[in-house]
């Protein structure tokens, strides 16, 4: 289906310290697509009226030129006076610069002067020239009249009314804050600010290292080699002497350094390595080898029943289905750099060209000829932004995957911690903890999330954490019930009459009966977390930098791709993470039918 | 019914407990959030005393706590401040109420719908069960189940309004097929024009939350029809329409009331995913253009509104399963 051309034209890139929710950006498209079509129209205005004059007299004007260079005839007098045109009557506020065009006077041989006379302030200004620029500088109404004379002396009149107002508005400023790391040059930019009339001057004013900078300009560079947080003041003066400020703060970063990149990776694995280092030395000291017989008897024992628990879940075809998609959704995740034909594909750099001519237009459908501008193939098609919609399908999978998976491990911890802590320890705590949970149950959490998105701010991190934190309750709730029961068995008091304490029972007896229970109602909160993770980007409140489905679908559903006919856009991470949740769903719903007893006898 | 007296008298006091509890809540979660709200609401020029003067006037100078009593009182008097971005400076009941009316309808009849069907749909389902009309069924109520809701709605809405025309692609009023946007003017013809503008979204939404229904209602119901009262209904020789009706049904609805009761959460989402694709001038859709105005006055209250609206709603159905089920401890 076909979709207009002037969608090429993109809406101007969000600054990325932009901290706010992003506008639909519908609205930029038709502001621009409004200012195109001004544009368009002012830019015709003079060239239509010229016509409409040589439509009135069309022989004239190829006469005069065949009795010019022929001059078988005798040159004709020009007894026509011209036409004089001062436009029409317009309003300024002062200070403007305001153009007067007398470029729609029409004479057959041709205008050679243009006067133009008005009084201003008391004084007779008399200008010359088709278009001159004037600005004045005091309220009042100006008659300006056009003189138009032709090379045989005759003239005509024509005069317009300029309104000039005072001006009372100051200046509105645009200029967004910013964050860099340490080093760049940053452009302090304040293009988009206005005022009704005109700015004249732009004072950025900062103190850095001890000195007070002055630059002056629309846009200004400036080197930050010190970090901190700089605030600028920013005066916009208009040509009307008034001016307004704002205070723009420069926040300047340390460049990133290793250490601050991966320390999440580093605690994790340096927790695990500690968790087996433990393990290893009480085991040395209570076994003094690492493997006894006993060990491999029950390592034989936990496989033969892990192998039956297999047998009776592969013989689940609804599972087996969904566990199979889930290992290809994985092997894609892990492997997408190598799958993809773009690398990093939400980067603008390795996207296609915005603005395009010929038939190749953004968003493009589905095509096996490669891009003439960069040599790369789009198989599924590309985005209005010209990124390739395969490569980033397959890197949306790494940011499914992985909010799924850390999302549901907080949230899985989160509830047993609560749900053993309640059923385990009873009495206050029960009634503390599980008040708060049902407080949690009660809450609506599709709001709740929202809310804590818009608070928190548009950061994959948070994204990840306030899934975690909203999706807690119903595992506690699950967790505490199988404890209850678990804690009236006998073999809980056998333990307890032997002395084993509280952390004994609960790791060594409690766990093991519980974890089963917690694993499948897991599976199917990761399908809930990935939901969620494309929800909140499809609301816009997700990673911008972040390549998701989500995000994807956002930028579909703002580009208007829903009713431009642009399927190639919708379908790959609709259908994907369709696929997604639904084969978590799958194998969470045949795991618990596998390891739920009271299930499996049906 | 001394039992069912102490029962609700308890319950009513949690309930109480509860919204105290909201009302904190959603107190100190807006107060945790960055940034300074008298910025919204001073003009760029103003200097130092115009954001004195207007935090001496929202009380934002004041301690926390005589601004949470203040608060507390505002909010029992449904003065719930002034909207700060999505209608600059309008009372946010005002800018709440008409779309607190679009919600109840979608939402109201989305549910009642989605329950007639959904029930319907799962004995069906169960007492066909191991036939193919049970599987495909199942499946399709699984498949609905595990799509986002956001995700069906841009769906149909790629279908029948993107590429079929058939239905308007935002909105929930002024537009009608034949009569077009100016000759609306009396009443049935409005009428028509919101029905007409609801149907997507309502089959968006029903159909949602039908599958979860359908779901639960077959396997309670299965579960049911293998208990011995069964055998016992059919060895007195009923048919089997009175066994499904008088016998069984009766009893397997109390799960799918439990899961009405935990899934009003949900179902509050799908109604803001639904709007919010349909642009259905609804709570939902307000919810969106308050965060994306980072109207947070507005939010608190959609917010308040939204968690009392599921207390109550969780209330009611602990009611209904207490009639339902003479067995449950009061």
């Amino acid at each position: 289906m076909p979709y207009p051309v002037s969608f090429q034209i993109m809406p101007e890139k969000r600054p990325e310290t932009h901290k706010g929710m992003k506008k639909p950006a519908a609205v930029s498209i038709t502001t621009m697509i409004l200012a195109l079509l001004a544009l368009i129209v002012v830019g015709l205005l003079p060239a239509i009226s010229p016509m409409a004059a040589a439509d009135i007299a069309p022989e004239a004007p190829t006469l005069d030129a065949a009795g010019a260079s022929t001059s078988a005839l005798v040159a004709l007098q020009d007894s026509d006076p011209p036409v004089a045109e001062a436009g029409a009557n317009r309003t300024y506020y002062e200070g403007a610069i305001v153009t007067l065009n007398g470029s729609a006077s029409s004479d057959d041989v041709g205008v050679v002067n243009y006067t133009w006379t008005f009084q201003d302030n008391g004084t007779l200004q008399t200008l010359e020239g088709e278009t001159v620029q004037y600005v004045f500088w005091t309220p009042g109404t100006f008659n300006v009249s056009l003189n138009v004379t032709d090379a045989e002396g005759h003239w005509a009149l024509d005069s317009a009314i300029y309104t000039i107002l005072e001006d009372n508005e100051p200046p509105d400023i645009k200029c967004g804050n910013r964050t860099v790391d340490v080093g760049t040059v940053v452009d302090l930019n304040a293009t988009r600010s206005t005022d009704n009339a005109r700015i004249v001057n732009f004072t950025w004013t900062f103190e850095y290292d001890g000195e007070e900078i002055v630059l002056y300009g629309m846009v200004v560079l400036f080197q930050f080699n010190r970090t901190g947080m700089y605030e600028v003041t920013l005066v916009v003066t208009d040509a009307s002497g008034l001016s307004s400020n704002t205070t723009v703060s420069v926040q300047v970063n340390k460049e990133p350094t290793w250490l601050g990149e991966n320390w999440l990776k580093i605690t994790i694995i340096a927790l695990i390595t500690l968790a087996i280092g433990r393990f290893i030395l009480v085991k040395l000291r209570k076994d003094k080898t690492l493997f006894t017989s006993s060990d491999k008897e029950k390592i034989g024992l936990q496989w033969k029943s892990f192998k039956k628990t297999w047998k009776i879940f592969r013989a689940n075809r609804i599972g087996m289905t969904g566990f199979t998609a889930l290992c290809v959704f994985v092997v894609v995740a892990i492997f997408a750099p190598l799958l993809s034909t773009v690398q990093n594909p939400n980067h603008p750099d390795n996207a296609e060209p915005v603005i395009l001519v010929d038939n190749w237009v953004n968003p493009l459908p589905p095509s096996l000829t490669p891009s003439p501008y960069t040599d790369l193939l789009h198989p599924l098609g590309t985005d209005h932004k010209g990124g390739d919609i395969y490569s980033l399908t397959l890197h949306g999978t790494r940011a499914s995957l992985y909010v799924g998976l850390v999302a549901t491990a907080i949230s899985a911890l989160m509830g047993a911690v609560i749900g053993l802590g309640a059923g385990y320890f009873g009495r206050a705590m029960d009634e503390v903890l599980m008040r708060a949970t049902d407080f949690f149950l009660v809450l609506p959490w599709f709001p709740l999330m929202i809310v804590m998105m818009a608070i928190l701010g548009r950061e994959f991190v948070w994204v990840i954490v306030v899934i975690g934190i909203t999706s807690w309750p119903s595992t506690a709730r699950i967790v505490r019930s199988q404890v209850l029961t678990v804690k009236e068995r006998q073999f809980i008091e056998r333990a307890r009459a032997i002395g084993a304490g509280d952390g004994h029972i609960i790791s060594k007896h409690i766990m093991p009966n519980v974890m089963p229970l917690i694993f499948a109602n897991t599976v199917l909160l990761i399908s809930l977390a990935i939901f969620s993770e494309s929800f909140l980007s499809f609301f816009g409140l997700g990673d911008p930098t972040v390549v998701s489905w989500g995000g994807m679908l956002e930028g579909a559903y703002q580009f208007g791709a829903f009713y431009k006919g642009a399927w190639w856009y919708i379908l790959p991470p609709g259908l994907c993470i369709l696929a997604m949740v639904l084969s978590f769903s799958l194998v969470g719903y045949a795991l618990d039918d596998v390891l739920n007893p009271k299930l499996r006898r049906r | 019914m001394v039992n069912m007296r102490a029962f609700l008298a308890r319950k009513t006091v949690y309930v109480l407990i509860t919204f105290v509890i909201i009302i904190t809540f959603n107190f100190f979660l807006f107060r945790i959030m960055p940034g300074d709200p008298t910025r919204v609401l001073v003009p760029k020029t103003g200097d130092q005393e115009l954001i004195d003067a207007i935090k001496a006037h929202f009380g934002l100078d004041l301690p926390l706590w005589e601004q949470y009593l203040i608060y507390l009182k505002q909010t029992f008097t449904l003065d719930w401040g002034i909207s700060t971005g999505v209608r600059k400076y309008a009372d946010v009941t005002d800018v709440m109420a008409p779309a607190v009316m679009n919600t109840v309808v979608l939402l109201g009849t989305g549910t009642v719908l989605a329950i007639l069907l959904g029930v319907s749909v799962g004995k069906f389902a169960a007492w066909r069960r191991g036939t193919a009309s049970d599987a495909v069924a199942m499946s399709a109520s699984l498949t609905f189940y595990s799509m986002p809701t956001f995700l069906f709605a841009l769906f149909l809405l790629m279908i029948f309004a993107g590429w079929l025309k058939w239905f308007p692609i935002k909105g929930s009023e002024g537009w009608l097929p034949f009569v077009g946007q100016a000759d609306i003017d009396t009443l049935g013809e409005k009428l028509l024009s919101r029905m007409y503008h609801l149907v997507l979204p309502l089959t968006a939404f029903t159909l949602e939350i039908m599958a979860e229904f359908a779901l639960i209602m077959r396997n309670s119901l299965t579960d049911v029809l293998t208990e011995d009262y069964i055998v016992t209904a059919r060895a007195k020789g009923l048919s089997n329409k009175e066994i499904l009706n008088n016998h069984a049904m009766r009893n397997a609805l109390l799960p799918v009331v439990t899961v009405m009761a935990i899934s009003i959460g949900w179902v509050l989402g799908g109604t803001i995913m639904v709007e919010m694709v349909f642009s259905y001038d609804g709570l939902g859709l307000m919810t969106w253009d308050a965060v994306l105005e980072q109207d947070y006055s507005l939010l608190q209250a959609l917010f308040l509104l939204m968690a009392v609206a599921v207390l109550i709603a969780n209330v009611i159905a602990d009611i209904i399963y207490v009639y339902l089920d003479p067995r449950v401890k009061l």
